[in-house]
């Protein structure tokens, strides 16, 4: 399953980047998301609990972080487990200078399996799109706010 | 597959089921006829603490005449609304949507306000709402409140209503006339639900569309008004060329749906001849024979 897209934000990318590998941002950012610990370099350790209409699902997992050039990109692998099944992904995100600030692309694929890859696929593009534009419309409101302070 | 323990609790009258609610808000589910809750509760999908059954409530079922509108109860199946008289008469997309949903058992047990609350992005009855330009009726620990159609479906598997709150019914003023409708849609074998589904409420004068209504679902996360497509439609005539080139634009500026049974642009695709032929099928009902 591919999630891409983009997302523009107002600062620099000079200001966007650390925000983008700061664990109490993120914490903030990812929907659902209750810890992200560093556990060792690039490695951080996370609790999500995700949910969709009646449906909710409490994932613990890994978020790995690596080839990470300051400013410009870095990759991010995810690994999760669930009661309702297992999520495995990776993502590249690029940042791009542009006359208003940052734009963020982001290009990932996703394995999905167990209960709710099979009862679920029906749903699983746009919960992981959806989970993709709600974690940036964040990142907006958080560095917004930092960069006015 | 058995469900994780919850509490059972079938209370007698709507306070006290609201009150129910307001108690244990995101931990509490309602239940009426079953047919999306109990699935989700025996994959283990969903584990709510309390289930509140308001089958006791059986005032919750009707299906009224008011005048110019039509009262329907959230509890009233799928069934009863396809087989009611003053459906029938008064709003008949009612009994024609009502009748491609599921199959008999889903239809005999599932209820009206079930699916809509569910909100499923596929579900039949939220095309039929928009284009008949109904009202939910939410009662909630602040008394009753009412939502448009077009305000109440607002996310995947996300209705308006809230945490504490219980669709009690919904209300359809009789479409003006003459009128036409009809509802297509193409289902997904298996599962029964539309990959793509059009419902749409017409209203003529002579040999143009005066008003046009529709509603999209199986398409985007949730059902929507395809706008441009309608102010199209009014005013045009009722040839099938006029009304292709007006349904052309049924999924435009939609973010679209895809999954395995259908890609975006296949998705795209459908909603723009089953909203034509639901158009064209509306008219020729109307008229007795194709034009």
């Amino acid at each position: 399953m591919k999630i891409t897209g983009s997302a523009d934000l107002a600062p620099a990318p000079e200001d966007v980047f650390p925000r983008l590998l700061d664990p109490a941002v993120l914490i903030r950012c990812i929907p659902g998301c209750e810890k992200m610990e560093l556990v060792s370099e690039g490695v951080y350790s996370t609790l999500v609990r995700a949910g969709v209409g009646p449906v909710k699902g409490e994932f613990v997992g890994e978020v790995t972080l690596s080839d990470v050039v300051d400013r410009e990109s870095y990759r991010m692998a995810v690994a999760g487990k669930s009661a309702v099944g297992h999520a495995n992904g990776a993502a590249t995100i690029k940042l791009e200078a542009t006359e208003s600030g940052t734009r963020i692309h982001y290009a990932g694929d996703a394995q999905v399996a167990g209960l709710i890859a099979s009862v679920g696929s029906r749903l699983l593009q746009s919960v992981a799109n959806k989970i993709a534009r709600d974690f940036f419309k964040s990142l907006a409101v958080e560095v917004a706010a930092e960069s006015s302070t | 597959m058995i469900p994780t323990s919850f509490d059972y609790v079938a209370p007698e009258s709507l306070d006290e089921a609201v009150a129910l609610l307001q108690k244990h808000g995101d931990d509490a589910k309602v239940l009426t006829g079953g047919q999306s809750l109990i699935p989700l509760l025996r994959l283990r999908l969903a584990r709510p603490g309390v289930v509140v059954d308001l089958r006791k409530l059986s005032d919750l079922g009707r299906i009224e005449s008011a005048g110019e509108a039509l009262e329907i109860g959230a509890a009233a199946t799928h069934a009863e609304v396809m087989n009611s008289a003053a459906a029938l008469e008064k709003c008949p997309l009612l009994s024609e949507t009502a009748g491609e949903i599921g199959d008999v058992q889903v239809r005999n047990t599932g209820t009206i306000g079930g699916s809509l609350v569910h909100a499923d992005p596929a579900a039949d009855w939220p095309a039929a709402m928009l284009a008949l330009g109904a009202t939910m009726v939410l009662s909630g620990p602040q008394g009753e409140r009412a939502v448009a159609a077009e305000d109440f479906f607002v996310g995947l598997l996300e209705s308006a209503a809230q945490p504490g709150e219980i669709l009690t019914g919904i209300r359809v003023t009789v479409p003006r006339q003459p009128a036409a409708r009809a509802y297509r849609k193409l289902a997904q074998s298996a599962s029964g639900f539309a990959l793509a589904g059009a419902a749409v409420q017409l209203a003529l004068d002579g040999d143009t569309i005066a008003e046009a209504r529709i509603g999209i679902t199986g398409v985007a996360e949730h059902a929507y008004r395809p706008r441009e497509v309608e102010a199209a439609l009014t005013g045009g005539a009722l040839d099938a060329s006029s009304v292709e080139t007006a349904c052309a634009s049924a999924a435009e500026g939609v973010e679209v749906l895809e999954d395995i049974h259908a890609g975006a642009a296949y998705r795209g695709h459908l909603a723009s001849v089953l909203t034509k032929r639901a158009v064209l099928a509306a008219i020729e009902r109307a008229h007795g024979h194709a034009s």
